[in-house]
């Protein structure tokens, strides 16, 4: 009786070892995710405000700012988008400054954040007699690369 | 032929028929220790006792201590991976149900309807605690009037939520909400977008998480 103790605190070491790790594993989850959660916040309203204004009388150099903050289809997106509103940006002599308002976070992973932020755009052209304001709702989504966080998808909603 | 005494023999070491050999059975009996020489004990009182018990003893020794410090070890870091994890988990908890609350209660701040208007004003008060709640209270009579005279019917559907900041008591929330209001000037509804961020707080007492603070952000 006395000898079958071993193995059985044996088992129950292995045990709890592996809920040790079990528990370790989950933790260092949540902290890869929580890091990932104050990087994305950090880095999105820069990310924004860059993708979401332009100056006709800088567009290039606007558009050059905003490609430091996309990567990958994404990023092609905004060039091509960009491209399509360099012609009426300078016709209608258009200035657009996005400021964010609130920035959440919708989904988060250690890897990929969904972010949901009230964004304003003032927007001033030829057209229109003083400022107007467009008051938006975007879905960011950021992804990491080399160390820094870049928005992978953009959507109006 | 074997002899009487032969026989005699045999039957004591077969016994006399298979029924008695099995109730035969063997009988320990514990033999009186063998003293040892009182004088020879003393001679050796100064040297280590040795008896014979001691090398299965420590054979089994050493793996319990192992095995127990072990299993010691592997608790104890269960025990601090697992208060971590479970810290982790209710602030999951509390994040999920702080988006539920904020959700639930900022899609039924703009669904209010003229036909059901006291279900709908109620509804909102049940998910409101703190400032939110006595103002709200305090304009519900003057809100009901002019809903239920501009003939208001307004639904709302939550497009989006997001996590501004929280603990496992407190938290902000966005909630984007598109909603259609119709009302006597607009009877056939006009689409609103809304940009909300609510302040929800978890009450001590039942739990519930409810909205202490709503508004429409600029």
């Amino acid at each position: 009786m006395r000898v079958r103790i071993v193995p059985a605190l044996a088992v129950a070491a292995v045990l709890a070892a592996g809920a040790a790790v079990a528990g370790w594993v989950g933790h260092h989850r949540a902290d890869d995710r929580s890091a990932a959660v104050r990087q994305s916040l950090a880095a999105a309203p820069a990310a924004a405000k860059a993708i979401f204004s332009y100056d006709y009388r800088t567009f290039d150099a606007s558009v050059a700012n905003g490609k430091l903050f996309v990567t990958g289809t994404f990023a092609d997106e905004y060039a091509e988008t960009t491209a399509a509103l360099k012609k009426t940006a300078t016709s209608e002599q258009a200035v657009v400054l996005a400021e964010v308002s609130a920035t959440g976070v919708v989904n988060a992973d250690s890897d990929k954040v969904e972010l949901l932020l009230y964004l304003n755009q003032y927007r001033r052209n030829v057209n229109t007699s003083g400022e107007k304001v467009d008051q938006n709702r975007v879905v960011l989504t950021m992804v990491p690369v080399g160390g820094e966080w870049k928005v992978s998808q953009a959507a109006a909603i | 032929m074997p002899t009487t005494r032969d026989q005699r023999m045999l039957r004591l070491v077969k016994g006399t028929d298979a029924a008695a050999v099995r109730q035969r059975r063997a009988i320990v009996r514990r033999l009186p220790r063998v003293q040892d020489d009182p004088v020879a004990l003393l001679a050796h009182l100064d040297e280590e006792p040795v008896s014979d018990e001691s090398p299965p003893k420590r054979r089994w020794r050493l793996p319990l201590i192992g095995a127990a410090v072990a299993l010691a070890l592997a608790l104890a870091a269960a025990v601090v991976s697992g208060y971590h994890w479970n810290q982790d988990r209710a602030l999951d908890e509390a994040h999920q149900q702080a988006l539920a609350a904020a959700k639930q209660t900022s899609v039924n701040f703009v669904s209010v309807s003229a036909s059901s208007v006291d279900r709908d004003l109620q509804r909102i008060v049940a998910g409101a605690t703190g400032d939110f709640k006595d103002e709200f209270v305090r304009g519900q009579a003057q809100v009901r009037t002019a809903v239920v005279e501009n003939k208001v019917e307004s639904r709302g559907t939550v497009l989006r939520a997001g996590l501004v900041s929280g603990d496992r008591r407190s938290a902000v929330v966005l909630v984007a909400i598109d909603a259609t209001v119709k009302n006597v000037k607009a009877p056939d509804g006009r689409a609103s977008h809304y940009r909300i961020q609510v302040d929800v707080t978890r009450d001590g007492k039942s739990g519930a998480w409810l909205v202490s603070k709503l508004q429409f952000v600029g």
